[in-house]
C-alpha cells in the first residue's frame, strides 16, 4: 500500500534527527481516538519525513565562531586597532555563541533579511522533498503533504512556491499537475509576517486550487492559537478571492482557519500542543482522507469536550501546584504572612483573567 | 528502432503475469453494501486500481509498471510503454462501456475515458506527451463525487448517492463506478511514470545547486555579518531571487578582520616577525563556477586594501598596503609602516593547520625567520 508522506518542516532553533518525535506521537495518539479511522492503521497509511534546514544557519555561525576564536588570540596585540574593528570582531563573536537569541531568533532574522542565507535554506528543503518523493524510480506515486511550524511555515511557503513556479529558476521546476502536494498544515503561520517583497504570500502558488489551476494544494489548513504571540502580528488571513471561483464552489472547504484556544501547557506555540487539539488534528485527518465525513461530527464533539476538560484540569492542577508552593515557601512571622498574601493575590488575579 | 521498442513495450505489457492475490478487506467492504460509502472505503483500501485490486486488467497494468521499479529506462522505451498502456486501457474501457450500457442521455464514464485515451494516444504520437496524462487530470474527489473535470459520478451516474453515502446504489452502476475509479487511480501512476524524467532532472539540478551553496557558505572566504548583509543586498539587487538560482561568483570584502603573520624588516630585532591584526577595508574575492553536476569554484582570487596592527619596537605599529588572496585562504600582502616595508602571509589557520588547535606562538615558530 502506498503510504502518504508527511513532511515535517521545523521552526527556529536547533533541530536534530528526531525533532518531530513529539509531534508525530501527538498525531498518532490522536488518530487512535477515532473508531472511524481504525480500519486504516496509521502506520500503514502514513509515513513521516523530517525536513531539516537549521544546519544552513550553522554554516555561517560556525565560521563566525572560528574567526572569533582566532581573533581572540590577538587580544592585546595592538592598541592601535580602530574601535570600529573591535566592534566588528565583537559582533561576529557574539553571534556565534549559543544563546536563545543566536540559536533561535537569529534564524528568523537571517532568513528574512539575508538572501544569501534564505536561498540555500529553500534549496535544501526542495532537495530533501525531491529526493524523498523520487526515492523509488518509476514506483507508484505516493501522495505527500506538509506539516510546517513557525519559521517553517515561511520556509515551506517559499520553497514550495519555487518548486512549482518558474520565474528565474536556473533549473526546470516541477509540474504541479503531477507532483504537487495534497495538504498543507501551517501551524503558527508566520509566512505573511516574514514574506519577501518579491514573493507575497497572497499572490503565490501556495494555495489550494481545483485542478491545480493556480495553486499547488488540495487543502490549506491554517492553525492559530489565540494566545500564541507569534501569530498576532500580520496573521495569515486571506480574502475570499484568494481562492479561485471553482475552488470556492467546492463542497469540502479547501482553505480552513483552525482557531484554537485551549491551554494545556504554557508553551502554546509548541507544535505538539497544536496537534493534540481536535480543532487541528480532526480537520487535518479529514483533509488527508479528502472526506469531511471521515470523522463523524459526534466523534469530533466528544474529543473536543474531552480536550477542554483536560485543559480545565491542567489549569486547576497548575493552580494547586502554585498554592502548594506558596504555602511550602511561606516564611515565618508577620513579614512571611504579608509576602504570602501578595503571592496569593497575584495567583488569584491570574486565575481571574485566564480563560 | 522505434518500432522495435514499441513491440518490446507491448510484449512486456501483455506477457507480464498478474500476481494479484485476494484482499479480504475488499471483499468484506463490498459485502457490507453497494453504496457510496463502500466505494470510498474501497478507494482507501487500495481496492480500485490499487495494490489489492484483483481485476485482471488492473493487475496487468500494475505488473508492467511495477516490473520497472528502480529500473533505468530510456525515453524511447518509456514513451512506447506509456503508449502501449494507453492503447490497452482504451480497449478495456471500450469493452466495458458496452456492458452494461447506460440509458440514453446518461454519460457513460468508461466511454468518456476511452475517448480520453484515444486523444492521449494521438497526442503521444504527435508530440511525445499528453496533457491528459497528469495526476490532476484524473484526481479522484470523493467529497465532490468527481473525477477531475472529466466526469461527475454524482449526479450523472450515481444520482444523489454522494450526499447520501449509505443509500444503496444499483449494482450495475456501482460496478461502472468501480471501473471508473480504478481507471482513474491507474492513470495517476501512468501519468507519474510518464513524467519521471522531469523529476529526475529536477532532483539532479537542485542537488547541484545545493552543493554550490554549501561551497559558497563553507569554503569561500568567511564573511562577517556585515559582509553577509552587503553581499545579500547585492544579490537582491541582481534580481536573482525569483526561483532556485546559484550563489554569486564573487564576494565583496569589507571591514574584515583576521590574523596575519607579518615581517617588518625595519623593526627592532625580536619585533620583526609578529602576529598582526589585519583589517581588509575593501576588496573583492571572485571565482568561476565550473564542473556542471560536480560544481567547484575555479581559480578563486581576491584583492583587498588592508591595514595591519601589531605591537612592534622600532617601527610604526600600523601599516597600510594591499593583500592578494588565492583559493580563498592563502594570502600574501605587503604593507608600509612609515618608511619600513612589511610582508605578511595570512591564512585561515584552522584550515591550513587541519583544524589543529595551534597557538600563534607555535605558528610563529613554524615560520621562524632567522633574524
Amino acid at each position: 500500500m502506498t503510504r502518504h508522506i508527511l513532511f515535517f518542516i521545523h521552526g527556529m532553533g536547533k533541530h536534530r534527527p528526531g525533532w518531530s518525535d513529539a509531534a508525530w506521537k501527538s498525531l498518532r495518539d490522536a488518530y487512535q481516538l477515532y473508531d472511524e479511522l481504525h480500519e486504516f492503521p496509521f502506520d500503514q497509511h502514513f509515513e513521516r519525513h523530517e525536513i531539516v534546514f537549521d544546519n544552513v544557519f550553522e554554516w555561517y555561525r560556525e565560521r563566525w565562531r572560528e574567526d572569533a576564536a582566532q581573533l581572540n588570540e590577538l587580544i592585546g596585540v595592538s592598541d592601535a586597532a580602530p574601535a570600529l574593528i573591535e566592534r566588528v570582531m565583537s559582533l561576529a563573536g557574539s553571534l556565534g555563541e549559543d544563546r536563545f537569541f543566536t540559536t533561535h531568533l537569529l534564524d528568523v532574522v537571517m532568513y528574512r533579511y539575508l538572501s544569501l542565507v534564505a536561498q540555500p535554506v529553500r534549496v535544501q528543503v526542495a532537495k530533501q522533498i525531491a529526493k524523498k518523493i523520487n526515492q523509488a524510480l518509476n514506483a507508484e506515486p505516493q501522495p505527500w503533504s506538509v506539516v510546517s511550524h513557525s519559521l517553517g511555515t515561511s520556509v515551506a511557503h517559499d520553497a514550495l512556491h519555487y518548486l512549482f513556479a518558474g520565474g528565474e529558476s536556473e533549473i526546470a521546476v516541477l509540474s504541479r499537475e503531477n507532483f504537487a502536494p495534497e495538504v498543507g498544515l501551517f501551524v503558527a503561520n508566520v509566512s505573511r509576517l516574514l514574506e519577501q517583497p518579491h514573493l507575497r504570500v497572497y499572490r503565490s502558488l501556495v494555495r489550494p486550487s481545483w485542478q491545480r489551476a493556480n495553486g499547488i494544494f488540495d487543502f490549506y489548513l491554517n492553525a492559530r492559537h489565540i494566545y500564541d504571540p507569534f501569530t498576532r502580528i500580520k496573521p495569515f488571513d486571506p480574502d475570499f478571492d484568494w481562492l479561485d471561483e471553482d475552488t470556492r464552489d467546492l463542497r469540502f472547504a479547501r482553505y480552513q482557519e483552525l482557531r484554537i484556544s485551549e491551554v494545556l501547557h504554557p508553551d502554546v506555540h509548541d507544535l505538539a500542543h497544536y496537534l493534540d487539539n481536535p480543532g487541528v488534528h480532526v480537520p487535518f485527518f479529514r483533509a488527508l482522507f479528502r472526506r469531511s465525513s471521515m470523522i463523524k461530527q459526534a466523534s469530533e464533539r466528544r474529543e473536543t469536550e474531552a480536550h477542554r476538560r483536560r485543559a480545565l484540569d491542567a489549569r486547576i492542577d497548575a493552580a494547586r501546584e502554585h498554592l502548594t508552593r506558596i504555602n511550602d515557601e511561606m516564611r515565618p512571622g508577620v513579614e512571611g504572612v504579608i509576602e504570602t498574601a501578595e503571592r496569593f493575590r497575584a495567583l488569584t488575579e491570574l486565575w481571574d483573567v485566564s480563560p | 528502432m522505434t518500432a522495435a521498442i514499441e513491440i518490446l513495450a507491448t510484449v512486456v505489457l501483455l506477457l507480464v503475469a498478474s500476481a494479484g492475490h485476494a484482499a479480504e478487506i475488499c471483499d468484506d467492504t463490498r459485502a457490507a453494501g453497494t453504496n457510496y460509502d463502500a466505494l470510498l472505503r474501497l478507494i482507501d483500501h487500495d481496492c480500485l486500481g490499487g495494490e489489492h485490486d484483483e481485476d485482471a486488467d488492473v493487475q496487468a497494468i500494475r505488473a508492467s509498471l511495477g516490473a520497472l521499479e528502480d529500473v533505468e529506462v530510456d525515453a524511447g522505451f518509456r514513451l512506447a510503454h506509456v503508449r502501449a498502456v494507453v492503447i490497452h486501457q482504451h480497449d478495456v474501457l471500450s469493452r466495458r462501456a458496452a456492458d452494461p450500457a447506460l440509458p440514453a442521455g446518461t454519460p457513460h464514464p468508461l466511454s468518456e475515458f476511452a475517448a480520453e485515451m484515444a486523444r492521449a494516444r494521438e497526442e503521444l504520437e504527435t508530440t511525445g506527451r499528453s496533457r491528459r496524462l497528469s495526476k490532476a487530470h484524473w484526481q479522484i474527489e470523493p467529497e465532490e463525487g468527481r473525477i477531475g473535470d472529466l466526469y461527475r459520478l454524482c449526479p450523472d451516474l450515481l444520482g444523489t448517492a454522494c450526499r447520501e453515502p449509505k443509500t444503496p446504489i444499483e449494482p450495475a452502476r456501482f460496478g461502472i463506478a468501480e471501473d471508473a475509479l480504478r481507471h482513474a487511480h491507474l492513470m495517476r501512476w501512468v501519468s507519474r511514470y510518464a513524467a519521471q524524467a522531469e523529476l529526475d532532472r529536477f532532483e539532479r539540478g537542485i542537488s547541484t545547486l545545493h552543493e554550490m551553496w554549501r561551497q559558497y557558505a563553507v569554503e569561500a572566504r568567511s564573511q562577517t555579518p556585515i559582509e553577509l548583509a552587503i553581499n545579500s543586498w547585492r544579490f537582491d539587487e541582481s534580481r536573482k531571487l525569483q526561483g532556485f538560482v546559484r550563489p554569486p561568483d564573487r564576494q565583496i570584502i569589507a571591514l574584515h578582520p583576521s590574523v596575519a603573520m607579518e615581517y617588518v624588516d625595519g623593526a627592532d630585532e625580536g619585533s620583526r616577525f609578529e602576529p598582526a591584526l589585519m583589517v581588509e577595508w575593501i576588496g573583492i574575492n571572485r571565482w568561476r563556477w565550473r564542473g556542471g553536476a560536480s560544481p567547484r569554484m575555479a581559480h578563486p582570487v581576491g584583492v583587498s586594501l588592508v591595514s595591519t596592527y601589531s605591537d612592534r619596537a622600532g617601527t610604526r605599529d600600523v601599516g597600510h598596503g594591499v593583500v592578494l588572496h588565492y583559493k580563498h585562504v592563502y594570502s600574501l600582502g605587503v604593507t608600509r609602516h612609515g618608511g619600513d616595508t612589511g610582508v605578511f602571509v595570512s591564512v585561515d589557520l584552522q584550515k591550513l593547520l587541519m583544524d589543529k588547535k595551534e597557538t600563534l606562538e607555535e605558528v610563529r615558530r613554524r615560520f621562524r625567520v632567522t633574524q
